[in-house]
C-alpha cells in the first residue's frame, strides 16, 4: 500500500474525518478527546461492518489489533489495510512488534503517548484529536514552521554549535561547510544520541539538524527541552539530509520534482520502514556512476563545493550558526 | 509526594482500562475527587454510581470513561498496585499532583508528562533526586523516556 488514504467514520453520535499520509500516525493528546472512542468505532466495522450500525468509509480495509496475546498470527493474516492499534497493547514498544510489521503492506494507526523507539515514525504523523461539537479530526501535535524549524517556545540569538544526529556523510558535510570558522560541529551518533548531547550541553546554544522521517519517538523529550531553554536550543527537521540534496535543485533528475511533491505515492512502505530509508535510496541509485555519486558513508566532494553546499543550506540557513571567520 | 518511575517498569498494571471494568467499585464513581476529575478532564457530569453524563456521547457507564480519567481513580483508590499513569494525558497532570498531595503515590511514566509552568515535587525515583518544576524534570526523567 502506498498514497494518501482519508477515512471517514460515524455513527449517530460521533463522527470522525482524517487522512493518512504515511506507513505508521501516531494519535496522542489530552484525555478525554475521543482516542478509545474511535478504536471502538473502528472495531464495531471491522467486525460487523454495515451490521454494526456504524458508517465507514475508506479505500482501504480498516481493522483492529487489540491487546492480546496472539497478536502476531493476527497480523501475520492482516494486507494491504489500515491497522488501528490500541492503546492498551503493550507490545508495541517492543522490538518484536517493530520487526513483525516492517515489510508489511499496511498503514497502522497507533494510538499511544509512550515514545515507540523501534519504530522510525515521523515527526509530521503524530496528532492529537481535536473537536468541535460531535466532529472530530486529528491535528498535528508538532507544526513546522519556516525552514523547518520546530519550537514550543520562541528563542533569540544565533547558535555556535551545529548538532547532526548522524556521524556520516551529513555531519562531513556541515563539517566541510562551517570549516575554518568559529561553529563547532558536533554528532550525537544516532537520533537518540541527541537528547542525551542536549541535556549534557544545555548552557551552550546549538542548532540541532535531524531527520524528522524517523525522529517522531525522540520528539517530546527533545522538545520539551528547547521549551525550557528556548534561547539555547533550536530544532531543524527536514525529512533528512539526502531529502535536503534532493530538495536543493543541485542535481537534475527525471521526475524528482514529482516523488517530493508526492512521496506518499512513490515509496512503498514495504520496501521502505520510513521516508528517510527511501530517499537515502534513491539518491544513492540516482546519482551512481556520475559525477555526482552519492554514498551514506562519505560525502562526495561535489556536495562540499561552496557554490553546491550553499544551495542545500538555503533551505534551511535562517535560524542556522552564522560562521564567522 | 507523587513518586513516579521512568520508562519500563516490570509488573506494573499497563492495561489499566481492563484492570478498572473488573475492580472498580460503585462508590469510587461518586467519591467527590472522582466527580471532580470526571468533569474537568472528560467534561461529563457523575448523575450516580452506574450514571454519567457525556456531552458527546450521552449517557454512558463508568467503564467508558477516558481511559486517563479510570487510570486517576485507580491511582487514587488502589494503592497496593503501581499502575502506567502515560493513559494519562497532560490534561491529567495537576489531578495526579492531587490525588498525591497528602501521601504518597507511586506511578510509572512512559512518557514525558507535562507538569505546566508552576512549581512541584516529584520524586524520579530512577535517579532518587526531587524535581520541583518542569525544567528539573526534564533534565532528570529525560534519559529515561
Amino acid at each position: 500500500m502506498n498514497g494518501k488514504h482519508i477515512v471517514k467514520i460515524n455513527d449517530q453520535r460521533v463522527r470522525y474525518s482524517f487522512e493518512l499520509v504515511r506507513n505508521i500516525t501516531l494519535v496522542q493528546g489530552d484525555s478525554g478527546t475521543g482516542k478509545t472512542t474511535l478504536f471502538d468505532l473502528v472495531s464495531a466495522y471491522a467486525r460487523l461492518k454495515e451490521r454494526s450500525g456504524v458508517f465507514l468509509s475508506c479505500d482501504k480495509p480498516c481493522i483492529t489489533l487489540h491487546a492480546d496475546t496472539d497478536w502476531q498470527t493476527r497480523l501475520a493474516a492482516i494486507r494491504d489495510s489500515i491497522v488501528f492499534i490500541d492503546e492498551d497493547a503493550e507490545y508495541i514498544a517492543s522490538y518484536e512488534f517493530a520487526a513483525a510489521i516492517r515489510h508489511t503492506d499496511n498503514y497502522y494507526v497507533i494510538f499511544c503517548r509512550e515514545p515507540l523507539h523501534e519504530l522510525p515514525y515521523s515527526v509530521e504523523e503524530i496528532y492529537e484529536i481535536k473537536t468541535s461539537k460531535r466532529f472530530h479530526m486529528f491535528r498535528k501535535i508538532y507544526r513546522r514552521q519556516k525552514d523547518y524549524v520546530y519550537a514550543k517556545a520562541e528563542g533569540h540569538g544565533k547558535p555556535s554549535v551545529l548538532l547532526t544526529e548522524d556521524s556520516h556523510a551529513g555531519y562531513q558535510f556541515y563539517q566541510h561547510y562551517y570549516d575554518g570558522t568559529s561553529v563547532i560541529c558536533a554528532s550525537a551518533g544516532s537520533n537518540t544520541g541527541v537528547y542525551s548531547w542536549l541535556q549534557k550541553h544545555h548552557d551552550e546554544k546549538v542548532f540541532v539538524v535531524a531527520d524528522g522521517a524517523a525522529f517522531g519517538a525522540e520528539m517530546k523529550r527533545v522538545m520539551e527541552l528547547q521549551h525550557q531553554f528556548p534561547d539555547k536550543i533550536t530544532i531543524c527537521l527536514p525529512e533528512c539530509f539526502e531529502w535536503l540534496i534532493l530538495k536543493s535543485g543541485l542535481l537534475d533528475i527525471p521526475g524528482l520534482g514529482e516523488v517530493l511533491d508526492n512521496p506518499s505515492d512513490a515509496i512503498d512502505p514495504q520496501r521502505y520502514f520510513s521516508w528517510e530509508n527511501f530517499f537515502v535510496d534513491y539518491l544513492v541509485q540516482q546519482t551512481a556512476g556520475t559525477h555526482t555519486s552519492y554514498t551514506k558513508s562519505k560525502i562526495h566532494s561535489f556536495y562540499t563545493i561552496r557554490e553546491n553546499s550553499g544551495k542545500i543550506v538555503a533551505l534551511i540557513s535562517a535560524n542556522m550558526p552564522l560562521g564567522n571567520e | 509526594m507523587l513518586n513516579v518511575w521512568f520508562g519500563d517498569m516490570p509488573g506494573i498494571i499497563y492495561d489499566t482500562s481492563t484492570y478498572f471494568k473488573h475492580t472498580y467499585r460503585d462508590q469510587w464513581i461518586t467519591e467527590p475527587l472522582s466527580v471532580e476529575m470526571i468533569r474537568d478532564v472528560d467534561k461529563s457530569e457523575v448523575v450516580s454510581s452506574n450514571l454519567i453524563q457525556s456531552p458527546v456521547l450521552g449517557a454512558i457507564s463508568p467503564v467508558q470513561l477516558s481511559g486517563g480519567v479510570k487510570t486517576l481513580i485507580l491511582i487514587n483508590k488502589v494503592r497496593d498496585q503501581v499502575f502506567n499513569a502515560s493513559k494519562c494525558g497532560d490534561n491529567c497532570a495537576k489531578w495526579l499532583l492531587r490525588i498525591a498531595a497528602g501521601k504518597k503515590v507511586v506511578v510509572n511514566l512512559r512518557h514525558l508528562m507535562n507538569f505546566g509552568d508552576g512549581e512541584f515535587k516529584i520524586m524520579v525515583m530512577n535517579k532518587r533526586k526531587i524535581a520541583h518544576n518542569m525544567r528539573e524534570l526534564v533534565l532528570l526523567a529525560g534519559e529515561y523516556v
